[in-house]
């Protein structure tokens, strides 16, 4: 491994009980060692895969999940076809707990297909299990998920939501570049993702380095965690990561959150909405534009210069009712 | 036949829909589907029945144009003539589609907006644009999608009224014979209505539930929208009348 020097913050003793609010918005990611370590599933998957699916099949409600398939061709890597007309894998609807057997007989063939379960609502199929998996720190207005497959690697990509990742069975490995790292990435396309987040199109199991000679750069600059069973990851919001399955069953389960208020929407509408209206114009428009974005958006400015009620939509936080009228107006003006 | 398609401002940004009503245009229907929440509104125009459809054995309410199937005697002049258009024929010619998609892992279903292409309102020729000229949604469209979404709401209210009256035996069939001024009698069959009789009987425990859940009102407005089968008739008799004079 060629990155042990890049460093993280690694807790052991923290539980889902005594786990502080502060380090869930950790703007770096932490490791917590053996955090839900005394969970029952932990436990069991501890043991062996047969006795994790066990556990987990008398809570299972019958809710059909989907279930994706990755050609043996791939090595297990998630992506797009050949011409990126679509996809490298196919997706059906099928039984969680038949899916999940069905990972453990074909994990450790390399002459298989490559199977898993894409992020699922842990509340829609396992609705018994989530009274098990309280958090204290976190509120509820969290979206509680499991993703669960074989050898699987997903290329880097990055949530908006903060995450609190569970390794719950098996081993995963995650792969992190902090947020500057995206000039070294070659990220896919923006509109078409697999999952809805946009993917590096190399991961470090299979670099090309010929065809995206930066990725090196990224390698060096990358931090690498083996997650065992029990063990959990704090990862900001826009950290990009890969995330690579290494066990023959392994099933992580995401917390995420956002401990922004929601009435300020989607800052990915933002992005889509400058790259409609500002990435179309001359360079030294742009130039200017970008002057103004980080006037008012990035600095950190103070507009003191403006008596406090004219500052309007500059007050700083936005109260809920100047985000509202300032969505309807942007509504408005997008209809045209 | 209805050809529907999911519409977006990519394929349809040329497609206009001719605000008219008439036979020709598709409008010439005799009976659509209204719910709870519209029967105020309707009640003032049309009569209200019930069908049954008797493969699903469910029974909806609906407001009556005509005495012939196909024959909607509130058109002419290229025009509905009455102050009130039910939803279900304001939505022409379009419809929801609902399609099941994950969001962030959950299960939903996403309602979306589908057009009849093969609907002669439909055209690039004739009428109100769908979208203004760089994609955005026009006015027309942005009540078309209000149209739908009360109609969506409204029609879940259905079935849990039509439970309620049939659990107080109050649904029965009727059977109207209609004088026409041809001499000729008309009969309307297969509708459904109040039992008026059930309905006195009914006791005052009975009567105080209906009124707590609403639907006391509601049956007695079904009741007094039967006046406006007369209208029918008067409007059925006017255009045997020109059609005589017209011979």
């Amino acid at each position: 491994m060629e990155n042990l020097a890049n460093n993280i913050q690694t807790l052991s003793g923290l539980t889902p009980s005594t786990l502080p609010k502060e380090l869930l918005n950790s703007p770096v990611p932490i490791v917590l060692k053996g955090f839900v370590s005394d969970w029952p599933l932990v436990i069991a998957a501890k043991k062996s895969d047969a006795t994790a699916i066990d556990y987990l099949t008398p809570f299972y409600n019958g809710f059909l999940v989907n279930n994706c398939t990755i050609p043996a061709s791939q090595n297990g890597v998630v992506g797009y076809n050949s011409d990126m007309s679509g996809f490298n894998f196919t997706n059906q609807q099928a039984e969680f707990i038949n899916t999940l057997e069905q990972i453990t007989q074909t994990a450790n063939n390399p002459q298989a297909d490559t199977l898993y379960i894409g992020s699922t609502s842990i509340a829609q199929c396992l609705p018994g299990l989530v009274k098990h998996c309280h958090v204290n720190a976190l509120s509820e207005g969290c979206l509680f998920n499991v993703w669960a497959g074989g050898k699987v690697t997903v290329p880097a990509h990055y949530d908006v939501a903060q995450n609190l990742a569970c390794c719950v069975a098996g081993k995963r490995r995650f792969t992190l570049f902090a947020p500057d790292q995206i000039d070294n990435l070659y990220i896919g396309p923006l509109d078409k993702a697999p999952g809805g987040q946009p993917i590096s199109l190399t991961t470090t199991t299979t670099p090309n380095f010929t065809k995206y000679p930066k990725f090196k750069q990224a390698i060096k600059a990358a931090i690498t965690v083996d997650l065992e069973a029990g063990d959990a990851l704090i990862l900001p919001s826009m950290w990009w990561h890969q995330v690579q399955g290494l066990g023959s069953l392994n099933i992580l389960f995401n917390y995420w959150f956002k401990n922004t208020p929601a009435v300020y929407g989607q800052p990915t509408n933002a992005l889509h909405l400058a790259i409609l209206n500002i990435r179309n114009l001359p360079k030294h428009e742009r130039a200017a534009w970008q002057r103004l974005f980080n006037y008012y958006v990035f600095a950190d400015n103070e507009f003191t210069h403006i008596p406090e009620p004219a500052q309007a939509i500059l007050t700083k936080p936005m109260d809920e009712l100047t985000a509202r009228k300032l969505r309807a107006e942007l509504q408005n003006k997008l209809r045209r | 036949m209805a050809n529907h398609a999911l519409l977006n401002n990519v394929e349809h940004q040329h497609l206009k829909i001719n605000p008219a009503r008439s036979t020709h245009l598709g409008d010439g229907v005799w009976y659509s589907e209204t719910f709870v929440s519209e029967f105020r509104v309707a009640q003032a125009h049309y009569p209200i029945f019930f069908i049954k459809d008797d493969i699903t054995n469910t029974f909806s309410p609906v407001c009556l144009y005509g005495i012939n199937k196909d024959e909607n005697l509130f058109l002419a002049n290229q025009q509905w003539q009455a102050h009130y258009i039910p939803l279900s024929m304001q939505r022409l010619p379009f419809a929801i589609a609902t399609q099941n998609t994950m969001q962030n892992g959950v299960a939903t279903q996403e309602r979306m907006l589908s057009i009849d292409l093969d609907s002669p309102k439909v055209s690039t020729k004739q009428g109100i644009n769908l979208f203004l000229e760089h994609g955005g949604n026009s006015d027309y469209l942005e009540n078309i999608i209000n149209v739908l979404d009360n109609l969506h709401h409204g029609l879940q209210e259905n079935q849990p009224f039509i439970k309620t009256l049939i659990k107080h035996g109050l649904l029965e069939s009727v059977s109207l014979e209609l004088d026409l001024v041809n001499g000729l009698k008309h009969n309307l069959l297969g509708f459904y209505t109040i039992n008026e009789d059930s309905l006195n009987q009914l006791s005052s425990d009975a009567i105080a539930e209906l009124h707590s859940q609403g639907y006391l009102a509601c049956i007695y407005m079904i009741i007094a929208s039967q006046v406006h089968v007369r209208d029918l008739v008067a409007l059925k008799n006017e255009q045997l009348k020109l059609q005589k004079h017209a011979v």
